[in-house]
């Protein structure tokens, strides 16, 4: 199947250890889930619907009876199971059965022998549909009478935090802003893909490219009216996730199939179909309103947000309790108001992205902090240091900071990293200029620009959810040296997880010889790849079964040594056991049987939002700090980006070379967010899918980054590291379009900012005033007062 | 994107057998060459072909030679790393073909591929189930086109980077056909008509780009795109001056790309040069008239404003570059 078994050496943690999957990466010879292939497999295609509300009114398969190849046809009746599933709540059919709710939604899939004559299949299939109102904007979709996209009505989910009363808050100055972003797409390189192979047991193998094999088995199941150990998953490739992978794309269907036809299905999608195949980061309108008194202290901040959920709820409200509470930035602020709205649209559906609500916000605030300074004739970053987050201080939802908060240090750490060289404004390479390679200038119009933003967001999952992390570590004899194996269920998507594990296992048990198990549902649950939470889960997991290995051959040397042993402490090094320092027996010798242990580690334990919003929902932060320099070609309204200068808490670092590329790659793609990508959209369907005309950095848009990492041990986590995989995205996009503001003066209050934006053709994106706030129950997620079934909080 | 459907490859050894060849499998057939242009058309199902023939094995149709009366010929089939990277033709015409989408593309993309790209519209260049949503448009099978609906002219962009610096250097097409072989100017290949936007005979086939000796001419091409690379051109200019000792213009040429269906030519431009010199006032003056005879719609990347404002920047600074 996939080469995903693989032995690594060298590497501890600290050092700067090479990815174990980046040569194979380099030299093509690691095999993505598209790559997937069993002889006698069949070749899967999905019907979708061409328009986002619509009721189905026939569904006529006839023209596929007995085309060639074609194995088998199915539709929302065919599923063995609930027609059902969802992340939060089970509110997406597999298949549509009455209605469509936004444009790419599947109808039917074909399983046929090969590609082309699915695909000819998936044409002869007529569907008829009678057209619906819709709903493509967010505020009208809490306009009365508006059409409802769910029969809960469209508002998701509404969070309300108060704390002191904004209106007797004692500011001196007030700033107002009204700011937006835009749908960004994941854009991972490798499109969806899996192959489900049916099983002699009735069950069903999936090999499949996710973020979480668990998660996934959870909704596919009871979909496939299959029990959990019937329906195992296998990971397969990962070609990059950034969160297009939590949700469900192709995986029932796929099993559907290979159920049906009793042969392999392989369902692999292609660029354009992967745009409609996953959800994109949300939307957002968001007014913020800051106070402060005249030396600088930040007294209130009023907020309204608005996102875009799409048709179905996937992660929203989730994402909506992120954005909520980080709302107000890493600052401390004594009276806060906040309500953030997630509603239900006839647009594509919106769910995980790297950052997961907090770049949306942080565009926000830091905004509103540069506006303020300005007021205020402060220095930015003076204003920021003053009125940073500490350990001891709280954030507007109440939550005391108990960990590690080096606010002021990425702050001040990030301000003191090097300029970038000065350069003649003439003579520069072709690189040098906005425009690139278009030769547009030589230096005309050019004027430079300096941004800095502040950001943080939550580590692993919130609101009192326990995402344990698992994982074994089996040490055993080959031929006469001793090999440790990791298995979990936990997902490799390009991000250096496994390189990172095998540190440990070889910093814990001193062996040089560490293989990583192909991951699968076989291995106990250990939550998502995501929220970045795995070096500190999963990784805090393998460094606990480490220690059980290392006690169990601690025993084995002592009753082989019997009194030899004595009393003294017993350590692990260089392939021995010593006691006090001095041989006491090989490990090899020790290995007659295997060790294996299997150990289960668990974050402190967080709770729910009250009716202000007050909670310990959190587990602990990542706070980062950026500063970009640009060049904006005035006239032209081209920009280059200079350099851009981060300083990121890791807590403590693992591997400082995969930390250099979360810093890079995550600045890149807010760099994209700052510059270029939105998924446009007209009347719910998506204009721009291909990587034609939905732009995504290269490396001629890339500037060099420099990285300092702040190291401030998070208390009770392995090792004290945090992931650092999504705080540099969060931070890029704010720090880069305030360096274009400083450098044209224009207010640039949305994200991608155009070159007619920056050439003065297009005014700021414009607001009635604060999105308005709906009236909902309490603060819990809208579906759960109609008794929705629940998704992932079964999980646990 | 779907897959390629069925076709049928012919692969003549000579250009005589391609035309021949093109000839026989009648309308609905086409010439295919690196297929960068083509397959992922063809793939969206934007056109269709039941036969291509393919020149890549045409014998003496590929390389860059210098004409024994001065000149530079550049076969069809050159691939555009190959002129990218020569300094046997006019830097300008190299930097040109430089600036063409990605290293990859332009190792398969040549010559006469970018000569004769189709033109492109983000109401066309879409996959095919999203037109069958949205409906088809005038250069697919509609018969409404989405960009300016009340006409019935079709507003796809000529967004290939060579045409403009080609016509701004005075260069030609050799074509070959079933009437025999033709030399034009490279301006004479385009009609500013989104759906027939080549002025070929039937079964014509572009052969070589005859590019004159220099001579003196200075001339630039210059691309804005949001991107630093990649990216079809949002705004292509070429220019071209020959200055006497003096510094007066003695003749100049300015072409705009990706404003209309075709390269656009900037007469008033050049009459405001001609005989005078490029003094910033007067280099000012042909720039704000190089506006005039472009027409963008909202249908590329940029908006038709943003678009139209910034030629007369994108002029003055290329033939400030030439002064």
């Amino acid at each position: 199947m996939t080469a995903l078994d693989t032995v690594v050496a060298g590497g501890r943690v600290g050092e700067r250890a090479t990815r174990l999957d980046g040569y194979p990466k380099v030299t093509g010879q690691f095999a993505y889930a598209s790559d997937l292939h069993r002889d006698g497999m069949l070749f899967g295609a999905t019907l979708r619907s061409p328009v986002a509300s619509a009721r189905i009114r026939s569904l006529d398969l006839s023209g596929v009876a007995g085309s060639p190849g074609v194995a088998a046809v199915l539709v929302a009746a065919d599923v063995p199971g609930k027609n059902r599933f969802g992340l939060n709540f089970d509110d997406q059919p597999v298949l549509a059965d009455t209605v469509v709710r936004y444009q790419g939604e599947p109808v039917a899939v074909v399983a046929a022998s090969s590609p082309a004559r699915a695909w000819d299949a998936v044409g002869r299939i007529v569907l008829e549909l009678e057209p619906l109102p819709g709903v493509f904007d967010m505020e009208e979709a809490l306009a009365d009478g508006a059409h409802r996209v769910q029969e809960v009505g469209n508002v998701l989910r509404h969070v309300h935090i108060e704390r002191g009363d904004t209106r007797s808050a004692g500011a001196d100055v007030w700033v107002e802003g009204y700011y937006e972003t835009a749908m960004q797409d994941q854009a991972a390189l490798g499109p969806e893909a899996g192959l489900a192979v049916p099983a002699e047991d009735g069950g069903v193998d999936l090999y499949v490219a996710t973020q979480w094999l668990h998660a996934d088995r959870e909704q596919i199941a009871p979909c496939l009216d299959l029990p959990d150990e019937k329906v195992r998953l296998h990971l397969a490739g990962v070609g990059g996730a950034f969160g297009s992978r939590e949700d469900i794309h192709m995986q029932i269907h796929a099993c559907m199939l290979a159920l049906r036809t009793g042969r392999p299905v392989k369902l692999s999608y292609g660029r354009e179909e992967s745009f409609h195949g996953h959800v994109h980061r949300h939307p957002a309108r968001i007014w913020m309103r800051h106070g402060a008194t005249r030396d600088g202290r930040l007294v209130a901040v009023e907020a309204r947000l608005l996102f875009d959920g799409g048709a179905y709820a996937s992660s929203s409200p989730a994402v909506l309790g992120n954005a909520a509470t980080f709302a107000a930035g890493p600052y401390d602020v004594p009276h806060v108001r906040i309500d953030g709205t997630v509603v239900y649209t006839n647009n594509p559906p919106c769910g995980a992205m790297r950052g997961f609500g907090a770049p949306q916000v942080c565009f926000g605030h830091e905004a509103q902090m540069d506006k303020l300074a300005r007021a205020l004739g402060i220095d930015p970053v003076d204003l920021r240091l003053r009125n940073a987050l500490e350990p001891g201080l709280s954030l507007p939802s109440g939550q005391v900071l108990t960990g590690s908060a080096p606010v002021r240090e990425v702050i001040a750490r990030c301000a003191a990293l090097p300029m970038p060289d000065a350069e003649p404004l003439e003579g520069r390479g072709a690189f040098g200029y906005p425009g690139g390679t278009g030769n547009v200038t030589r230096g005309e119009g050019i004027k430079r620009g300096v941004g800095f933003a502040v950001g943080f967001k939550n580590i692993a999952y919130s609101e009192g959810f326990d995402d344990a992390g698992s994982a074994r570590v089996t040490v055993r004899l080959e031929g006469d040296e001793p090999v440790a194996e990791i298995h979990t269920a936990a997902v490799e998507m390009g991000q250096g997880l496994y390189t990172l594990l095998a540190q440990i296992v070889r910093t814990e048990l001193d062996i040089d010889r560490v293989v990583v198990r192909q991951a699968d549902t076989a291995a106990r649950n250990t939550g998502s790849t995501s929220a970045s939470r795995q070096s500190m889960m999963s990784g805090g997991a393998v460094q606990m079964a480490c220690a059980q290995v290392r006690a169990a051959l601690f025993e084995r040397a002592r009753s082989q040594a019997g009194a030899g042993a004595g009393n003294h402490e017993l350590s692990v090094g260089r392939g021995w056991v010593n006691a006090g320092g001095h041989p006491l027996a090989r490990v090899a010798d020790l290995l007659d049987e295997p060790v294996s242990r299997e150990a289960v580690y668990h974050h402190r334990r967080t709770g729910t939002f009250d009716d202000k919003g007050q909670g310990d929902v959190h587990v602990c932060f990542a706070f980062a700090a950026e500063r970009a320099v640009v060049d904006v070609d005035e006239d032209l309204g081209l920009v280059r980006v200079v350099q851009v200068a981060a300083a990121i808490d890791a807590g403590r670092v693992l591997n400082p070379l995969g930390m250099s590329g979360q810093v890079e790659g995550g600045t890149a793609q807010g760099l994209g967010l700052a510059l270029m990508e939105e998924v446009q959209l007209s009347d719910g369907a998506i204009r721009n899918a291909s990587f034609t005309d939905y732009l995504i950095p290269t490396i001629a848009d890339m500037p060099p980054v420099v990285s300092a990492a702040v190291e401030d041990p998070e208390p009770g986590v392995p090792y004290g590291a945090k992931g650092v995989g999504e705080s540099p995205t969060i931070v890029a996009t704010a720090a880069i379009v305030a360096a274009l503001r400083d450098a044209t003066g224009r207010e640039l209050n949305r994200a991608p900012v155009s070159p007619d934006e920056l050439a003065g053709l297009r005014p700021p994106a414009a607001t009635q005033g604060p999105p308005p706030c709906p009236d909902v129950p309490g603060q819990d997620p809208v579906p759960l007062y109609f008794q929705s079934g629940s998704g992932q909080q079964r999980l646990m | 994107m779907m897959r390629l459907p069925p076709f049928a490859r012919l692969a003549p050894r000579t250009l005589a057998e391609a035309v021949e060849m093109l000839a026989d499998q009648g309308p609905g057939a086409a010439v295919v060459a690196g297929g960068t242009d083509l397959y992922p058309n063809m793939k969206r199902r934007q056109v269709e072909h039941h036969a291509l023939v393919d020149l890549r094995a045409v014998e003496g149709m590929r390389g860059i030679r210098e004409e024994p009366g001065g000149g530079i010929s550049i076969g069809a089939t050159t691939r555009l790393s190959h002129l990218a990277g020569s300094s046997a033709v006019p830097r300008a015409l190299a930097h040109a073909a430089s600036v063409i989408a990605s290293p990859q593309i332009r190792n398969m993309g040549t010559v006469g591929g970018n000569l004769c790209l189709d033109t492109r519209c983000s109401w066309y260049n879409e996959p095919e189930d999203w037109r069958t949503a949205v409906g088809f448009c005038l250069k697919a099978a509609g018969d409404v086109c989405r960009v300016a609906p009340a006409k019935s002219h079709c507003w796809a962009v000529a967004s290939s980077d060579l045409p403009p610096v080609a016509i701004a250097l005075g260069a030609s097409v050799r074509a070959v056909g079933p009437g025999g072989e033709r030399t034009f100017p490279v301006a004479d290949l385009y009609r500013d008509d989104g759906i027939d936007h080549l002025a070929l005979l039937p079964g014509e086939i572009v052969a070589e780009l005859l590019v004159p000796p220099v001579d003196g001419l200075r001339v630039t091409y210059r691309k804005i795109r949001r991107r630093g690379s990649i990216d079809f051109p949002e705004l292509g200019v070429a220019a071209s001056v020959r200055l006497a000792p003096e510094g007066i213009c003695e003749a100049a040429t300015i072409v705009l790309g990706s404003v209309a269906s075709a390269p656009v030519r900037c007469r008033e431009a050049e009459d405001l040069l001609a005989g005078r010199p490029l003094t910033p006032e007067v280099i000012e003056e042909a720039a704000a008239a190089a506006a005039h005879p472009a027409k963008p719609q909202d249908n590329t990347d940029l908006s038709h404003v943003y678009r139209k404002w910034v030629i007369p920047i994108h002029v003055s600074r290329a033939l400030q570059s030439l002064s």
